[in-house]
């Protein structure tokens, strides 16, 4: 019992610390696995398609407003509906088809896939909101900033999108988000200073609540693919 | 080995389950119970679905919620709804489960080429799910839960809505699975397990009320078992447990302490035992 326990040399305490380094990589490396888009969203492509042509088709009636008054409360209203509509249809989708549960229990967390989901949600909705103003702001004869409406627009789709993924991360419920923005642009629509009040708020201001929107939802979706083992604790109901 | 340690499960005021402790091995377990006995709670804590109120569960010494991935990724969980996309054939389907769990495309390939053969679902495998029947669907699940080979089967009522013979096939499936793995399947049915369970796990009260072989629950129930003619009286000590075609008739077959009068103690099966333990009121 009194024998002394040897202590380990130099050269072994260095080839135990590199050895725990490479262990812990490899794990690390196994765990930033590619997944293929068609996994991403298996079972929810027609969502997607019928989201995408639905937001197109509303273009059309859009482009009769660009010159009115409504303009400003309508760009706030429907820049994130894109976002909003893919989000919650696939959700929906998957809440029916009872996959869920299953899902949750495959090795592929639940929270990478939620997270890629919410990545391309996000790059569609973007590109959906450049062409958009784009488009409108042809529409109207030039006669918006297109800068100002291109501001109005990524700050209100950033903003959503943060408030979509704080809920989620905090539990506040999927509905939340929806029914908030949807209140906040029929006030917009329904006050007749709506307008100008937004049309007073500085670009700069718009692309910095933008930038503020999107650097939180970057973080969290980053967050999210970086620590796929929090699903484990996050997503188990209780 | 799969250990489950004093856990208990707690929705507000409402204890689904108290104080269970398992200790699972290579084997079938079956999870036995009238429903609302908290069946599901304990498989989905299995599952890491909920988590314990309080108490663990460990695979191999370790917490499954801290192993999370790694435990997922040797778990195979068939749940009582199956979900699935209707629109996708039984292969695209399982190409999909194989990808969730992380397994080369090669090797699912040949994966689900085994294991819809082993099912029985070779012919069906590019029809379309919604044209499969409930069974079909069912065997597609049980597939979906072996794509990858896994140490820990769980089958949340995996009999549900199978005919007879799919019944028989299924049982005998997991008998020829249950040789290096742990299968624990839940159920009510207690046919689906007499035969292909070496442990049966019992719960009364939300709380743990046995866990031993079918003969031994049996063995507990030997010389408490009678079949007496029916129309016979039954007195306030006697519980009817089933009725039965018998050669002078229908005979009823009863449970009680004390043998009664012109009637013979007959061998108790599984069924009497369940019955007689989950007497009316007993969850």
């Amino acid at each position: 019992m009194n024998e002394k326990i040897p202590m380990p040399t130099g050269a072994e305490r260095q080839a135990a610390i590199r050895r725990i380094v490479e262990l812990s990589g490899a794990k690390q490396r196994a765990k930033r696995r590619s997944v293929p888009l068609s996994v991403v969203f298996f079972g929810v492509e027609d969502c997607l398609f019928l989201t995408v042509l639905a937001a197109l088709l509303c273009l059309i009636p859009g482009a009769a407003v660009a010159r009115s008054a409504l303009l400003a409360p309508l760009l706030f209203l429907f820049s994130p509906a894109l976002y909003a509509a893919l989000y919650l249809l696939t959700a929906w989708k998957d809440a029916v088809s009872g996959i869920g549960e299953w899902r949750r229990t495959c090795r592929l967390s639940s929270w990478t896939l939620l997270a890629l989901r919410m990545l391309v949600f996000g790059g569609l909705a973007v590109a959906l909101c450049v062409s958009a103003n784009i488009l409108l702001w042809l529409a109207s004869g030039r006669s918006w900033s297109l800068a100002w409406m291109l501001g109005l627009s990524f700050s209100s789709l950033f903003l959503y999108a943060a408030l979509t993924l704080f809920c989620l991360k905090f539990r506040r419920g999927m509905v939340f988000p929806p029914v908030a923005w949807g209140l906040a642009g029929l006030v917009l629509a329904a006050c007749g200073w709506s307008e100008e009040l937004l049309l007073r708020v500085p670009v700069l201001v718009f692309f910095i609540l933008a930038t503020a929107g999107l650097a939180y939802c970057v973080l969290t979706l980053e967050r999210m693919l970086r620590y796929p083992d929090r699903g484990g604790r996050f997503y188990a109901y209780s | 080995m799969l250990t489950v340690e004093h856990i208990t499960k707690q929705y507000g005021n409402f204890t689904a389950l108290e104080d269970i402790s398992l200790q699972f091995s290579a084997g079938v377990y079956g999870l036995l119970a009238p429903n609302g006995a908290g069946k599901t709670t304990l498989i989905k804590m299995l599952t890491t679905l909920l988590f314990p109120t309080s108490g663990q569960i460990l695979w191999e010494g370790e917490d499954i919620h801290a192993l999370d991935e790694e435990y997922r990724g040797l778990l195979g969980y068939l749940p009582q709804e199956f979900g699935y996309y209707p629109g996708y054939t039984p292969r695209q389907f399982l190409h999909y489960a194989a990808a969730l769990q992380c397994i080369p495309k090669k090797e699912a390939h040949r994966r689900i080429s085994e294991l819809l053969k082993l099912v029985g679902l070779s012919d069906a495998e590019h029809k379309k799910m919604r044209q499969l029947s409930g069974g079909m669907r069912q065997r597609v699940g049980i597939a979906q839960a072996m794509l990858n080979d896994p140490r820990l089967l769980i089958l949340d009522e995996p009999t549900a809505g199978l005919d007879p013979r799919e019944r028989v096939r299924f049982r005998n499936l997991i008998h020829s699975l249950a040789e290096d793995r742990i299968v624990i399947l839940s159920t009510h049915i207690v046919s689906d397990i007499e035969t292909i369970a070496g442990q049966i796990v019992m719960l009364r009260d939300h709380k743990l009320f046995c866990c031993d072989s079918p003969a031994g629950i049996c063995g507990k129930m030997k010389g408490r078992v009678f079949e007496v003619p029916a129309g016979t009286a039954l007195e306030e000590n006697q519980f009817l447990l089933s009725e039965r075609q018998g050669e002078q008739g229908t005979v009823l077959r009863i449970f009680c302490d004390t043998p009664p009068r012109g009637a013979g103690p007959v061998t108790p099966g599984l069924e009497d035992a369940f019955l007689a333990i989950y007497r009316e009121g007993q969850v």
